[in-house]
């Protein structure tokens, strides 16, 4: 616990954070395709490490906090790659455009076929 | 206790010296902090399935919020994080004065954060974009609309939790400001700034995580 000031650092960390904050707002703004989405996921997790480091003082703690952080960091990570892994590999009709379902079942999408015609209660095949 | 008469006034009798009580303070806040990311990342589990199973919907919804006011608020809940910051180095180094102004300065830029999100929750009751039997879409048309529906379900939800946090927030900071106005906080014993200073940046994570989840899917 030493008592020396960390102004300066602060400072740097804050100027990083508004810069950031600009630069995932330029980036939202073009055309990024598929790498929008990761690219504006790194500039958060680049923030949230620096506020967890320094504004946090995680860099400056004793192992077992560390330790405590970083698993948070694990179980997040666990929880959206096994839910992932699900979700993301079942061949559902949630993912088709409206026009695509359209094609596969007309009518579909207005109830036509037994009222199942909001996304909440989609197509089955 | 005897074999601690004379130990500070402000060491419980529990701990063996005051390096062990702050240590086992920071540890309890981070063990409350972990559940406070199972209690959100269910949450961004689920915005991540449904952004991904209607993204065509997500994507419209998306582009109805005010991505101006969102970075603004952004910019406004990270200048609170350094103010608040501030508050524990000025604890740190024995700044009283400081230390009162900056927790009041970090529950001022909180205030405007909240009341901004407040003007944006009335723009989008104004456009009907509450969920509920006053939920109407007029945007870009065939989409399927419960879908869009959701997104502003989470969008509610989501900031609508990180909303009532920093209203807890609000509090845990007006009782610091009351306890530092008492002399309660010295370079020796500042751990209450600390462990609040710790809650106040984990609200400012989940707020950078919200903000291009929900604001920037995509504005090309």
């Amino acid at each position: 616990m030493e008592h020396h000031s960390h102004v300066k650092s602060y400072l740097t960390v804050y100027a990083i954070l508004l810069v950031l904050v600009v630069l995932t707002v330029a980036v939202s703004l073009v055309k990024a395709g598929a790498l929008a989405f990761p690219i504006a996921m790194s500039i958060a997790s680049i923030k949230a490490l620096l506020i967890v480091l320094i504004f946090m003082h995680v860099k400056d703690e004793t192992p077992m906090v560390q330790l405590y952080a970083f698993v948070g960091v694990v179980w997040l990570g666990l929880f959206f790659a096994f839910t992932l892994a699900d979700y993301m590999t079942r061949n559902n009709t949630n993912t088709l455009l409206p026009i695509q379902i359209e094609a596969m079942e007309p009518g579909v999408l207005h109830g036509e076929h037994g009222g199942h015609g909001d996304a909440t209660a989609p197509a089955h095949h | 206790m005897s074999a601690h008469a004379d130990s500070p006034p402000f060491l419980r009798h529990q701990f063996d010296d005051v390096l062990q009580q702050r240590t086992s303070a920071a540890l309890g806040m981070w063990a409350f902090l972990l559940t406070e990311v199972m209690f959100f990342g269910g949450l961004f589990t689920a915005y991540t399935v449904y952004r991904y199973w209607y993204y065509p919907e997500w994507d419209q919804a998306s582009r109805q919020l005010d991505v101006y006011l969102g970075a603004f608020n952004t910019f406004v809940l990270l200048t609170s994080s350094l103010t608040m910051a501030f508050a524990v180095d000025s604890a740190a180094t024995g700044k009283q004065k400081a230390l009162r102004r900056n927790i009041l300065l970090t529950l001022f830029f909180g205030i405007v954060f909240v009341g901004i999100k407040g003007i944006e929750y009335t723009t989008k009751w104004e456009h009907h974009l509450v969920p509920g039997s006053h939920f109407e879409w007029h945007g870009m048309s065939g989409l399927r609309v419960p879908a869009i529906e959701l997104f502003y379900v989470f969008y509610f939800i989501m900031t609508g939790l990180h909303a009532f946090h920093m209203l807890i927030g609000f509090g845990l900071l007006f009782t610091l400001w009351i306890q530092a106005r008492m002399g309660k906080f010295s370079p020796e014993y500042y751990t209450p700034v600390e462990m609040i200073g710790l809650y106040w940046h984990f609200v400012d994570i989940i707020w950078v995580f919200l903000f291009p989840l929900l604001y920037l899917m995509d504005r090309s």
